[in-house]
């Protein structure tokens, strides 16, 4: 299988399939434009959050495989684990998915932090999104 | 974190809430999402999100019931929420409003003590009040239809052969005449940027010349959707025509049953689909009913019905109160500022 070579913020490289790396709207281009020969850098994404995008889209990918045996539960609480993290990391991810234009991965990080301002008191969402300005300020 | 990297958070996240929730409690928040909230460009994403999926909303709509003493009630047989039951609502409270049509989260309607023709945004308050028509006759028609943009909004009011038509684009009534041929237009129906009118032929009287016209509002444009000669008269009236988002027309009888019939392409006349039996004790004048997606919502005295029209198929709400209503339209709240 063809492989990608995607390299982080920080410089670290990470071998991905092909497949894997075209769900990523952003790479697809990219490789449409340079090819395949070099790796394709993402300066907007740390290491970190690069590893937690290529075991999201991974699992997904596995998970709608024919013969895959995950049921629509067990893919709904690796969503809600996925998402069970801090707010900083949070939104990191929703940048990172508007970045790299992964649809769904957008959606799930968006609709977590959405649904969070549904049940906050504006006191408490004014809270969350200000220490998240400072906290890389 | 970088105020702009901030900034895509908040419009990707903030676009996904519903326009009645931006603007009852995430406006307050703070000024950076009021400003957000208020600009034209984050109220064109929030409706571009909240329409183009499916090819249908992503919040269904909610029924309003008009009484025909201008008294409204609101509904929401559609949403995941309760209040299924029937609320009594006043979106003008200093003011005596009647209201007549509504699309894209206004509502189009008239001020009674003045008669004046204005348009409302209940979520936000903004009221805009039109110039008067060059015409001051009691409408048989009045119709409000949106852009599918949002950025503007046509009315049509209209009076025998006339389609008295205000564009929100450049503030004027224009007049524009029925095609040759036809007269007196009975019912309206809007879809987008085109009105469908269920008219009558001129000199046809006796012969029935019946039609369905559609008025494309951007050219200004008459095509003739349906016509028919030699329509012999009903032992039932018509009392109501409705368009479906998929552009099938249906015509509404009534005698002690409710009787939805289809226009049907291949015999070009309308066929009947469903009768529903009415409890109509109470000698109902009119049946009220509207149009969403595969649905025909019929509101009863002590009911309110949703068919299904694919599958034939009835669900029935309870009300606990008695409604007597004339008409029913479907809202959906939106950020849409009339002024614009």
């Amino acid at each position: 299988m063809v492989k990608v070579t995607l390299k982080s913020a920080e410089g670290d490289v990470f071998e991905v399939d092909e497949e894997l790396a075209l769900e990523s709207l952003m790479v697809k281009n990219m490789i449409e434009d340079v090819g395949l020969d070099s790796a394709i850098s993402l300066p907007n994404v740390s290491s970190t959050i690069l590893a937690k995008v290529i075991e999201y889209i991974k699992f997904h990918m596995d998970a709608q495989k024919d013969g895959s045996k995950k049921t629509s539960e067990e893919i709904k609480a690796f969503d809600d684990d996925f998402v069970n993290v801090g707010i900083p990391t949070l939104f990191e991810m929703v940048l990172a998915s508007n970045y790299l234009n992964v649809k769904s991965l957008l959606s799930l990080t968006c609709n977590t932090v959405a649904n969070m301002i549904k049940t906050k008191p504006p006191a408490e969402v004014k809270e969350m999104f200000t220490s998240a300005k400072q906290a890389k300020a | 974190m970088d105020y702009s990297l901030l900034q895509i958070i908040e419009e990707e996240v903030l676009v996904r809430l519903s326009a009645g929730l931006l603007h009852t409690r995430v406006r307050l928040v703070c000024k950076q999402w009021k400003d957000l909230i208020d600009s034209p460009r984050f109220k064109s994403l929030h409706h571009k999100y909240h329409s183009g999926f499916k090819g249908g909303e992503r919040s269904p709509p909610i029924i309003l019931g008009l009484e025909c003493n201008g008294s409204l009630a609101k509904c929401n047989p559609f949403g995941q929420e309760r209040d299924k039951d029937w609320i009594v609502i006043n979106p003008l409270p200093e003011l005596r409003f009647y209201l007549l049509s509504c699309a894209g989260g206004l509502m189009f309607g008239r001020i009674t003590s003045n008669k004046s023709y204005v348009t409302l945004n209940p979520l936000t308050g903004d009221l805009k009040v039109l110039p008067p028509p060059p015409l001051e006759p009691l409408p048989s028609t009045a119709i409000m239809a949106t852009h599918t943009s949002r950025q503007r909004y046509w009315i049509c009011i209209s009076y025998m052969r006339v389609v008295y038509l205000y564009d929100s684009s450049v503030g004027i009534w224009q007049e524009v005449s029925l095609p040759e041929g036809w007269k007196h237009h009975c019912y309206a129906k809007a879809i987008n940027n085109k009105v469908y009118y269920y008219c009558r032929g001129l000199d046809h009287v006796d012969t029935g010349l019946m039609g369905v016209l559609s008025l494309d509002l951007e050219s200004l444009s008459w095509s003739t959707e349906w016509e028919i000669h030699g329509y012999s008269t009903p032992s039932r009236c018509c009392i109501d025509f409705l368009v479906s988002p998929a552009l099938e027309f249906f015509k509404v009888t009534v005698d002690s049953m409710y009787h939805l019939s289809r226009l049907d392409a291949a015999s070009k006349g309308f066929v009947e689909e469903v009768g529903l039996p009415l409890n109509m004790k109470e000698g109902m004048s009119h049946v009220p009913s509207c149009c969403y997606k595969d649905t025909i919502v019929v509101a009863g005295p002590k009911q309110l019905e949703v068919l299904d029209y694919k599958t034939k198929s009835w669900t029935t709400h309870k009300n606990k109160k008695f409604s007597r209503f004339d008409f029913l339209f479907l809202f959906t709240s939106s950020l849409f500022d009339p002024k614009h």
